[in-house]
């Protein structure tokens, strides 16, 4: 099946593709140790996961889970058990030795006796186990179920999406809780380090500013991290061209490099939305041709205007949820990069001066930097992407005193 | 067939597959679309989940009602879940509906789990192991989404265990719809940020709004519309106009194509305005109190707005106002306007449907005179002004036709819809609707006068509405006058007019039949003071100069008249009522014989030289000499020869031709026929055209013996039998003192024959008593004078009785004489009340009743 421009959702199979240099660079990095996959969301970050689950390395057994909704470390438990019981190696395992010594292998044994766990089955023992976890014994089953994994004889790659967002769950509910099991979990993967056991946490928030609040930066610090880059220009040509062979769509030659002239970046699912948009409005006029002319009306009303202001709006309200008192200093940089292309530091740093900003320049660039908002080259800035400058520029009003 | 309201109450779950493919209009490339990805999805591994956004009534309904029939048809198992989702309000849950309605159970196999944490496990087993054992894939609708996230599953746990399920291994796809972008779909944080596959449903266009209703038509088996659908395409444009091209309203607005426009446009819109009012009032309850601020002004404003006149009408800052628009646009309740204004940015509300029902709610004017109704019927009579007199004509008859059947209600709404018709054309006459039910063929005439009479007073009695009350007074006081009884009609106009009774209107027709009543009643004089005070005190009612300036003219105040005329011609925009106006002043100084005002009011017209009335006129006067009153029978001849087309006849020259041919020996018969063609042209038979074709009849019984034949049937079908006995009465008498003719007893005979008149009706009893006698002339004598001379000119062609010598020589004594029988044989001719019978004995005033 060819590749189609799914643009958002998870993809997966002949679905997903186009990401060679991520998935290498990542499964080089797990080679290495434990890694924290950051990137926004609508990056491709969870397909990228679900690859290595899809097409795993060779001799590494893969298990996923999304824990976005686990809201305590026990449930976490019993997810993960849950999931690992259905990996048939790891169940042979756990057969094999039931009979041994241990809390976990009891528990675990208990919950799956007389089910035979598949897919369809899980529920079952899922119920099972929560309903004969006793209570606080979560620290001590789960130490020993990660003993248990390094006596697998494959490698074994724990992929859990949405990390930061359970770390945040327990935060909400009981902050010593969460504290203590960020420490465990540590003390967890620096045991398996050495042995065969690999944690791929993936998340679409930043868990460093909580753990900032809270004082406990370091408890993250040992994890490796990966960032998503966008396609270089002319990367994104070929993969736009791609998308459009695909889709079966008739394109002028010239329009995948309208497409990426237009959106000026290589953002994976900026490229997508703009292919996205493009290909409803020529399939609205059944039989039409995907022209040149269609690509920039389609992007200045469809993409960046109401139709789509609700996909990008985050970057808007961010700014006001995390940034804090550097909110405005954020915003003057950001109305002045709409107006130049680039600017240099110091001039930046003037500007904010003199709107009355006592803030770090450095500090504010380096927040909107990992934010994904700018790059930097050098002493110039500017926004990271021509798509999400002429974004702002279309959708945020300036600051008084951003000129 | 469809139903009675056609397919307004259309429901999509309901309709067979052919019908929904059938009338499946605008989104088929779409539907194409997303069948082939759902069917290419199951094959691979990417699981995309759904969102059709479109706001209320854009089909979203049919449209997941026959992609589920596709993929049915392709081994698919289709499940959808209740709109409202009462049962769900737990991940737990959402699973149990879909695996109760999957498997069409009658309980849930998880009744007794307590949990619903554990509903969640256990039902997501079930549906697995469904597949498992089933080959095709499960596709679940789930209609409106935003109830689901915002009212049922508002836990960001609950949000995130479901997108969990459905992001890996889903058993099932999920295909939602909402209104609208959703915050728990576009807010970052949020656990469905942007997780959906989103089409969105536009509105149709003008094109595909054409397209449904053929389509409609064609699956209705509507072959007279279609038949026609070349004239009905020059409707469409307003259907668009109202409905924005939202299917639903379209459909609900195909009935009017169907049926015309009828009193049910209300009631169907009214419903429909009622059905989305929860809906409506859960979405201003969404959105900030600034948001719905702006958002009513938009609707209530004419057009399309831009922020600084949103914020001055909203007393708000600018930049408020813009960042509240765009809020609203982000929320498709606003999208920007169609003014071609590239310079300046408008705004209006997107969701036709709710622009109306937020003009229903808001403002109190359009409670009574829905403005997209008015707007509707503007865009719908654009450059038809023949259809809308047409429709109206139509809803005219109809109205005449329910009054008949007692249906009260029905005539009521009948009047909102032509209230409406009228206020969408301004250039419309404003007396619109008392023009087309006065002027209406179904309208009782004749012998039914009195049974319009008995039809109306009920209505006016129980009606609510001052305006339909002013409309229904008006005609029955036109039937009151028909039936003779101007003082009736005028006491009920007087109602009608009294302004100080806090009813005052500015009705031209009302003010002007009660101008006339009045005249009749009172005489001319007091018509003219009354209406002169009425011009002064309301400029609205400037039309009355022109019949005011005739009467001034007839009243010797010639300067007043010219005055008036002045003024009303002035003011007037019609062409053709200036020049009307000009005739008939010109023809009100003929009358009285001031032949030279009469020229000089000719000037007033700026005349192209084609008009008939005027035409006529100028040739008159070119014979007449100061003084003379008299038309004479040569001049109408001449005139007539230039207009020999009788049915191209102006009314006054029509009646001008009537009363002399009436007079005329010899011409009965063609008098008939001009009586019948005025009479035809009234819609009734009224006591001046009576008195001519009395005159007529006898003059045609004392020609010859021959029967009357029709005509005296035809009189009795279109006269109030009311009027004419007592035209019989009073005119008689004066007319055989005139002309001498002696046909008068056999009229009476005919019409006491068919009960118009009674069998003891003096003197025409006495003189059959006289005429039946071997010896008449004793009888004769045996009378009191009065009463002999009376007997006497009816006994004229009797030998016996002219030999005895008691008729009075001719043109001397009269028959009003025989008044003194007022003590002997009851009511003399003549007593009639309320007639003005004096001005009516000159053939001028005859005409000028004729002419009105």
């Amino acid at each position: 099946m060819n590749a189609r421009n799914i643009a958002g959702p998870l993809v997966r199979g002949s679905d997903f593709w186009g990401r060679d240099r991520d998935r290498s660079a990542l499964c080089a990095l797990l080679d290495k140790g434990d890694v924290l996959l950051n990137a926004p969301r609508r990056y491709g970050k969870s397909s990228l996961m679900c690859s290595l689950l899809d097409q795993p390395q060779p001799a590494w057994t893969v298990v996923m889970l999304d824990v976005e909704y686990v809201e305590s470390p026990a449930e976490f438990l019993t997810e993960l058990s849950a999931a690992l019981v259905q990996t048939s190696a790891i169940r042979k395992l756990w057969e094999k030795t039931k009979r041994g010594p241990g809390a976990f292998l009891s528990w675990i044994t208990a919950g799956i006796e007389g089910i035979e766990v598949g897919a369809e089955n899980i529920g079952h023992a899922k119920l099972n186990l929560r309903k004969s976890l006793a209570p606080d014994t979560w620290p001590e089953l789960t130490e020993q179920l990660f003993s248990e994994l390094s006596h697998h004889d494959h490698n074994l790659l724990l992929i859990i999406d949405e990390f930061p967002w359970m770390i945040a769950n327990f935060i909400d509910q009981n902050p010593e809780q969460a504290v203590h099991f960020l420490k465990w979990f540590r003390a967890v993967r620096q045991k398996t380090r050495k042995r065969s056991v690999r944690t791929l946490l993936g998340g679409s928030v930043n868990l460093e500013p909580r753990l900032e609040e809270l004082g406990r930066e370091a408890l993250i610090n040992d994890l490796q991290r990966y960032h998503l880059r966008p396609l270089s220009l002319a990367e994104a040509v070929s993969f736009v061209r791609e998308v459009l062979d695909a889709e079966g769509v008739p394109f002028d030659s010239e329009t995948p490099a309208e497409i990426v002239r237009v959106a000026d970046c290589g953002v994976h699912f900026f490229l997508q939305v703009l292919i996205s948009e493009c290909l409803a409005e020529a399939r609205h006029h059944a039989g039409s041709k995907l022209t040149v002319d269609l690509v920039e009306p389609v992007y200045k009303e469809r993409v960046l205007g109401p139709p789509n202001r609700s996909r990008f709006s985050h970057y808007h309200t961010r700014l006001k949820q995390h940034y804090g008192s550097r909110e405005r200093a954020a915003r003057i940089v950001l109305a002045l990069l709409t107006e130049q292309e680039r600017e240099s530091r110091d001039h930046l740093a003037e500007v904010l001066r003199a709107a009355g900003e006592d803030v770090s320049v450095d500090g504010v660039l380096a927040l909107l930097e990992s934010d994904y908002y700018i790059s930097r080259e050098l002493d110039l800035v500017s926004f990271s992407s021509g798509f999400l400058r002429d974004w702002w520029l279309r959708n945020v009003p300036a600051p008084a005193g951003a000129r | 067939m469809t139903h009675a309201f056609g397919p307004l109450l259309f429901n999509p779950a309901r309709a067979s597959f052919n019908e929904l493919e059938q009338t499946f209009v605008g989104r088929r490339a779409l539907l194409d679309q997303l069948e082939a990805d759902l069917l290419a999805d199951a094959k691979g591994k990417t699981a995309r989940h759904w969102q059709l956004i479109g706001p209320r009534g854009t089909g979203k309904s049919h449209f997941t009602e026959l992609l589920g029939h596709r993929l049915r048809e392709r081994g698919w198992a289709v499940v959808r879940l209740p709109e409202e989702h009462y049962q769900v309000a737990s991940v737990g849950e959402l699973l149990e509906q879909i695996v109760v309605r999957l498997d069409h159970l009658e309980l849930s196999p998880f009744r007794d789990t307590a949990s619903a944490r554990d509903v969640e496990e256990q039902g997501l087993d079930y549906l697995r192991r469904w597949r498992k054992q089933h080959a095709g894939p499960i596709l679940v609708i789930l209609e409106n989404l935003g109830l689901l996230f915002e009212r049922q599953l508002t836990s960001v746990r609950e949000q995130s265990r479901l997108r969990e399920i459905l992001m890996r291994d889903a058993p099932f796809v999920l295909l939602t719809t909402s209104t609208s972008y959703l915050e728990s779909t576009g807010r970052h944080a949020a656990p469905f940020y942007d997780f959906f596959h989103v089409h969105t449903l536009d509105e149709l266009s003008r094109t595909e709004v054409a397209n449904l209703v053929e389509a409609r038509a064609r699956w209705d088996q509507e072959e007279a519309l279609l038949r026609d659908y070349g004239s009905v395409k020059a409707r469409l444009d307003a259907l668009y106009h109202l409905s924005g091209g939202n299917p639903r309203l379209v459909l609900a607005l195909y009935s009017i194509i169907r049926q015309g426009i009828t009193s049910e446009l209300h009631h169907q819109l009214l419903k429909l305005l009622d059905d989305v009012t929860p809906y409506y009032q859960a979405r201003l309850r969404d959105i900030t109190p600034q948001m719905e601020r702006v958002l009513i002004e938009m609707a209530l404003a004419d057009g399309p707005l831009t922020p600084s006149e949103l914020a001055r009408r909203c007393r708000m800052a600018t930049n408020q106002v813009t960042a509240n628009v765009t809020k609203l646009v982000a929320e498709r309740l606003v999208r920007p306007g169609s003014r071609p204004d590239a310079r300046r940015r408008y705004y209006q509300v997107s969701d036709r449907l709710f622009r109306i029902w937020l003009q229903m709610r808001e403002d109190t004017t359009a409670k009574q005179k829905l403005k997209f109704l008015i707007e509707f019927f503007q865009s719908w009579y654009r450059d038809s002004i023949d259809v809308l007199k047409k429709d109206v004509d139509r809803l005219g008859d109809a109205f005449w036709s329910e009054l008949r059947q007692g249906l009260s209600r029905q005539c009521d709404d009948r009047l909102l819809t032509l209230d409406y018709m009228r206020a969408a054309v301004p250039e419309y006459p404003p007396d619109l609707i008392l023009q087309s039910l006065r002027d209406s063929r179904e309208r009782p005439t004749g012998a039914a006068v009195e049974e319009q009479v008995r039809l109306l007073q009920p209505l006016y009695d129980s009606i609510a509405d001052p305006n339909h009350r002013l409309v229904i007074g008006y005609l029955l006081a036109v039937a009151h006058e028909h039936g003779g009884d101007s003082r009736r009609a005028l006491s009920l106009l007087k109602e009608l007019i009294d302004e100080e009774a806090g009813t005052p209107t500015f009705s031209g027709e009302v003010w002007m039949l009660y101008l006339n009543m009045l005249s009749d009643v009172e005489g001319p004089k007091a018509a003219l003071r009354a209406g002169a005070k009425a011009v002064t005190a309301n400029p609205h009612l400037f039309g009355l100069k022109s019949r005011l300036a005739c009467w001034s003219a007839e009243l010797g105040l010639a300067e007043d008249a010219f005055r008036l005329a002045e003024e009303f011609i002035a003011t007037s925009t019609c062409p053709h009522c200036k020049a009307r106006t000009t005739a008939q002043l010109v023809r009100s100084f003929l009358r009285v014989g001031k032949v030279r005002n009469a020229k000089r009011a000719l000037g007033l017209a700026t005349w192209s030289g084609t008009d008939q009335e005027l035409g006529a006129l100028k040739m008159l006067l070119l014979r007449r000499k100061e003084g003379d009153q008299e038309l004479l029978i040569a001049d109408l001849q001449d005139a007539m020869s230039l207009y020999d087309q009788e049915k191209a006849l102006p009314n006054w020259l029509l009646a001008e031709a009537v009363c002399s041919l009436s007079h005329a020996p010899s011409h009965e018969a063609r008098a008939a026929s001009l009586l019948k063609e005025a009479a035809r042209r009234r819609g009734h038979l009224d006591s001046a055209m009576l008195e001519h074709m009395f005159e007529v009849l006898i003059r045609m019984a004392s020609a010859d013996a021959r029967p009357f034949g029709e005509l005296v049937s035809w009189v009795v079908a279109n006269g109030s039998p009311q009027l004419i006995r007592e035209c019989f009465v009073s005119d008689m008498p004066a007319l055989i003192r005139q002309t001498g003719l002696s046909g008068a007893l056999r009229l009476y005979r005919e019409l006491r024959n068919v009960g118009i008149l009674p069998p003891d009706l003096p003197p025409y009893s006495t003189a059959e008593i006289v005429e039946a006698s071997p010896e008449p002339t004793k009888v004769l004598e045996s009378l009191h004078p009065e009463v002999r001379e009376a007997v006497s000119l009816l006994l004229r062609h009797n030998s016996s009785v002219e030999d005895a010598g008691a008729l009075p020589s001719r043109g001397k004594g009269s028959m009003g004489d025989a008044q003194a029988q007022r003590t002997s044989d009851g009511p003399p001719p003549g007593a009639r009340t309320g007639r003005g019978r004096a001005a009516r004995a000159h053939p001028a005033d005859s005409r000028r009743r004729t002419e009105r």
